[in-house]
């Protein structure tokens, strides 16, 4: 659908027209990376991963400036899926891909290539916190109202409580915010996926919008311009202070003395024996690790990336998961056992620990 | 006979020491290092020379009293349960009775110096017991002195309605002469550590000067210095010189000065083993024809359990079928014949 895209001008003018009528159609989603690759050696990487280059095919074309138009296909078990999509590479560090395509290419086609290609290219990864960061920021550029719509989490009950259940829960209602300020009373939440509205003085919609764990931004109703402006650029923003955070925080000796840059997950509450030792259990199948401590409830373990070769010390102790890189460290590996911890044990509150 | 089961038991418990071991030689650092009130920090495996002309490098040393004063503490992350092996290891920390040397640059040498002997409180009764034995002995006199002492450690868990799990030391036996050490350290419940110990100061060093069980170094390497010089995901396989590695994991040894020619040697040699058991295991090899060249695969395990588990599983098979070779001997060589197909004709139609 986006073959008649030839410039920046003419991408703009096709999303406007389209998602400024009210109309049954995939939404448009604007998919955030990182990563300091030129767009021209995407093929180069997808060839030199031999299992990529088995089941992805993929065209590049320049179109204009920073802009590429990007042709995907897949191998999917004895099918194919195969789509278009817009790269704009136009922020430094940063690629956002568009793609209106169905949700089955968007997310079999194109976000598992991008996952794949890590840590040459890694995701933005945002917990609960962060979403709420950039709705509030969204909200002020729009100056309008927004409510959330539909959310889709993750719960674990906080206490023993045989009421409380755990699992995947999901929403659609009018005004959500407050179910969703009730359920985090009781569970620990894990955040995936977030539908807003953003609406004017007069209560007319303005933006019809979703933000997923995983940068995906999804446009279904409401002016592309704004969207990229307040929407898109909002969470590259949000995501490149995130990167800065993450960056530079390995383990340094300097002049005999060990610089140690740790950070920490706050929680409201304090872990149990049984949440431990699920994350005991969790981030063995993801990670190399050496647990020293499983849970007891004192948990400390060394990890270690497999893809990227960075390793961490990782405590968890009363309420806070405490990260420490050791080797390597980069700021995609940091992040990624970040989001990964909180999909296990729940979002928290990330801050840096002063030395 | 010993089992598979214990004796992975056995080297997953070992890991686990020298590792909270390590964390016990951050603690010590921290404590000192924050409070110089308790003693002046000096270093770790700080070289001092005694009156005898020995070169010692304790785990920790520092000084008190406005440097008048000494104190080393030495850290043991298991003692033998073998009485005489116990009783040699203690009959070496008379080195540290003999005045020594070069404390500091200003600092030549002190009035008095003080031992404390850190171990784990498996071992703690033992030790004690052979001390108190020993100490009878005119050239051990040392150890029933003030100014010797011995500490333990512990992680203790939480009881019902206390906050978290917290990392003590409190004594056993003796006594220094520092009376702030010791007002702290015998009050209820002994030195209770900053929470930090637990959580981000226990990965400053991964070595204390003590040798640490193979399993813990394989451990190391694997997750902390053979992946970084990994340059592509993918699964494929690199070659290493060893002193390339121990290059790399020299940051990981705790020390304040430059290594001698004999220590290097020494933890050189420690990665050396550790790989050669790699190969052992399976996990790497050696390049054919170059001394001292490994071939790395990448990743260089894959599992789903911890890897320590897995060394150990690997390690007590690997010993169990040693055991079963010694026993039995060199196999007998055996003819092998293979098996007559359907194709195959019988030998005597060959006779007509």
């Amino acid at each position: 659908m986006t073959a008649q895209i030839a410039d920046r001008l003419s991408m703009n003018l096709f999303f406007e027209k389209m998602y400024t009528t009210r109309q049954k159609r995939p939404p448009l989603k604007a998919l955030i990376l990182l990563t300091e690759l030129e767009p021209e050696s995407l093929r180069d990487f997808v060839q030199k991963r031999k299992k990529l280059a088995k089941i992805y095919n993929i065209n590049l074309n320049k179109l204009e400036g920073d802009l590429y138009s990007l042709n995907v296909k897949r191998l999917l078990w004895k099918d194919h899926v195969s789509g278009n999509a817009i790269l704009d590479a136009s922020c430094k560090g940063v690629w956002v891909v568009y793609c209106n395509e169905k949700s089955r290419f968007a997310r079999f086609g194109l976000e598992r290539l991008f996952t794949r290609l890590y840590p040459d290219i890694s995701r933005l990864y945002i917990n609960y916190l962060q979403i709420r960061t950039l709705l509030d920021n969204i909200k002020n550029a729009y100056h309008g109202q927004t409510t959330l719509t539909y959310f889709i989490l993750k719960r674990e009950p906080r206490s023993a409580d045989a009421r409380l259940r755990s699992g995947t829960f999901q929403l659609w209602e009018e005004n959500a915010e407050e179910e969703l300020r009730s359920q985090s009373k009781n569970y620990r939440l894990t955040i995936h996926i977030v539908n807003f509205e953003v609406k004017d003085g007069n209560d007319a919609i303005l933006l019809q919008g979703q933000i997923s764990r995983r940068g995906v931004c999804k446009l279904r109703f409401g002016s592309f311009a704004m969207f990229h402006e307040n929407v898109v650029l909002k969470a590259i923003g949000l995501g490149l202070k995130w990167k800065g955070f993450y960056g530079h925080r390995e383990r340094l000796v300097k002049d005999g003395e060990i610089l140690l840059r740790p950070f920490r997950i706050s929680y409201s509450s304090q872990f149990d024996e049984k949440q431990l030792y699920r994350l005991t259990e969790k981030i063995s199948k993801n990670y190399l690790c050496s647990i020293i401590h499983g849970g007891n409830p004192y948990f400390a373990a060394n990890v270690c990336d497999y893809f990227d070769g960075s390793s961490f010390g990782v405590t968890a102790l009363g309420n806070n998961v405490t990260i420490t890189p050791i080797t390597k460290g980069s700021h995609q590996a940091a992040w990624k056992l970040t989001n990964r911890l909180q999909e296990i044990l729940g979002d928290g509150e990330i801050a840096s620990i002063m030395g | 006979m010993i089992s598979a089961p214990d004796i992975e038991q056995n080297c997953v418990r070992d890991f686990r020491k020298y590792s909270d071991t390590v964390a016990v030689c951050c603690a010590i650092y921290n404590l000192f290092s924050k409070d110089p009130d308790l003693a002046k920090f000096v270093g770790i495996e700080h070289s001092l020379r005694n009156t005898n002309g020995t070169l010692v490098t304790p785990d920790i040393a520092a000084t008190f009293e406005n440097d008048k004063r000494g104190l080393v503490l030495e850290l043991k992350w298991s003692l033998p349960s073998d009485e005489g092996l116990l009783e040699k290891e203690i009959r070496e920390l008379r080195k540290y009775a003999v005045p020594c040397l070069h404390w500091r640059k200003s600092v030549d040498k002190v009035d008095t110096q003080d031992l404390i002997l850190v171990c784990h409180i498996d071992d703690a009764q033992r030790t004690v017991d052979k001390i108190k034995s020993l100490s009878k002995d005119e050239d051990q006199s040392h150890l029933a002195r003030e100014g010797f002492a011995v500490w333990s450690w512990s992680i203790t868990p939480p009881k019902k309605g206390e906050r978290k799990e917290e990392l003590r030391l409190f004594p056993v036996y003796g006594k220094t002469r520092n009376q702030k050490i010791e007002k702290l350290i015998s009050q209820p419940g002994g030195i209770l550590f900053s929470e930090d110990v637990l959580t981000f100061l226990r990965f400053m060093f991964t070595f204390i000067k003590e040798k640490p069980p193979l399993q813990y170094t394989m451990t190391v390497l694997i997750q902390n210095i053979l992946p970084t010089f990994q340059r592509s995901p993918e699964r494929e396989s690199y070659d290493i010189h060893v002193d390339m590695i121990y290059e790399r994991a020299k940051s990981f040894f705790p020390s304040w000065h430059e290594y001698d020619a004999a220590t290097t040697q020494i933890k050189r040699r420690w990665i050396g083993e550790a790989l050669e058991k790699l190969c052992e295991l399976g996990l790497c090899c050696k390049v054919t024809h170059k001394d001292d060249w490994w071939k790395i695969p990448i990743p260089i395990l894959r599992t789903r359990k911890p890897i320590q588990d897995v060394l150990c599983k690997k390690m007590a098979k690997a010993y169990l079928k040693q055991l079963r070779t010694k026993k039995k001997g060199r196999p007998r060589s055996s003819v092998s014949r293979p098996k007559a197909t359907k194709k195959d004709k019988a030998i005597t139609d060959y006779l007509s």
